[in-house]
């Protein structure tokens, strides 16, 4: 029995939910979209009403997506240590992103420090909570290099501009979050056995 | 013939493969519903009932039925004594790993 696959599975699932991540790209991705001209110029712009719009169609992502998991995968509750870690690094995350975006709109660096931030947070956060996968030193690496590029300095408004790779980066990493989980859940099935109580096939 | 070392006598509840495959899966978190387990160790509804009763008589599980939206939902949690029963289990596990491999 590969106890392994068995013991992470649990673990690793909340962390794994990678279609929750589709609607977080899809805000960013608006986001981008809608505050960057020839679109949208900030602060408040006719394409507003499209933001709202792709809020409530994320709202309604998020519903959708966690009816699925539940539906498919059932409810788990992660002890009571992987909770604080995961709040510890969320917190942490969100510190690091608003140290990034404030750095943004005081310098006026030709890089980009929100996404870097952004992807370098999220780098550290799969490597802490021990679910780093080669995907995600591709993308969110590559992220935090394009970041950091000297290529913003010309943009009219670089922290809205950043949120187009973040978004599409977001989505793919979700995506391969999500075929991770269910390829480690076929993994726990092959893992586990079935046979009666008496243990006879 | 030398007496077995008792050190080596494998928990026998524990060790059948489905229940050895619940409690693993329990092992790394807090609770997990029916759906969960049922997805996680492939066994059957039956199967899974039956396992799941078993380890609940022995002490080495919680479980809550409750109804949610006309729905019945079984949550199971290992208790104390199942945690530390897995945890031996594995260790004794790991003990005859080490006797019978080359080097051992």
């Amino acid at each position: 029995m590969e106890t392994k696959a068995l013991a992470s599975v649990g673990g690793n699932y909340y962390t794994l939910r990678g279609l929750f991540a589709l609607p977080t790209g899809l805000i960013f991705l608006a986001a981008g979209v809608f505050n960057t001209p020839p679109i949208g110029a900030e602060p408040v712009s006719p394409s507003a009403p499209w933001f709202v719009i792709a809020l409530a169609v994320a709202g309604v992502g998020y519903y959708a997506f966690n009816r699925y998991y539940v539906a498919t995968f059932g409810r788990v509750e992660p002890s009571r240590g992987t909770l604080v870690r995961i709040t510890i690094y969320t917190v942490l995350c969100a510190a690091a992103v608003c140290v990034g975006i404030t750095l943004d709109m005081q310098q006026d660096w030709p890089i980009s420090l929100y996404g870097a931030a952004f992807a370098g947070a999220l780098l550290a956060y799969y490597r802490l909570l021990d679910v780093f996968r080669p995907y995600h030193l591709g993308l969110l690496g590559g992220l935090v290099v394009l970041c950091l590029l000297p290529i913003w300095g010309g943009a009219h408004d670089k922290v809205s501009l950043v949120m187009i790779p973040m978004g599409l980066v977001t989505i793919a990493v979700g995506l391969l979050d999500h075929r991770d989980l269910l390829s480690s859940m076929r993994q726990a099935r092959r893992a586990g056995v079935d046979e009666d109580v008496n243990g006879t096939r | 013939m030398e007496p077995a070392d008792p050190d080596l006598n494998l928990d026998r509840l524990v060790h059948e493969p489905g229940r050895l495959a619940i409690l693993t899966v329990l092992s790394s978190i807090k609770s997990a519903d029916f759906t969960f387990l049922q997805q996680t160790t492939g066994l059957t509804k039956g199967n899974l009932s039956s396992h799941l009763t078993k380890l609940e008589e022995a002490g080495l599980l919680t479980i809550d039925k409750r109804f949610v939206r006309k729905k019945s939902q079984t949550t199971a949690s290992l208790t104390k004594v199942g945690r530390q029963r897995i945890e031996a289990h594995w260790r004794q596990l790991d003990k005859l790993r080490g006797q019978f491999s080359p080097g051992g």
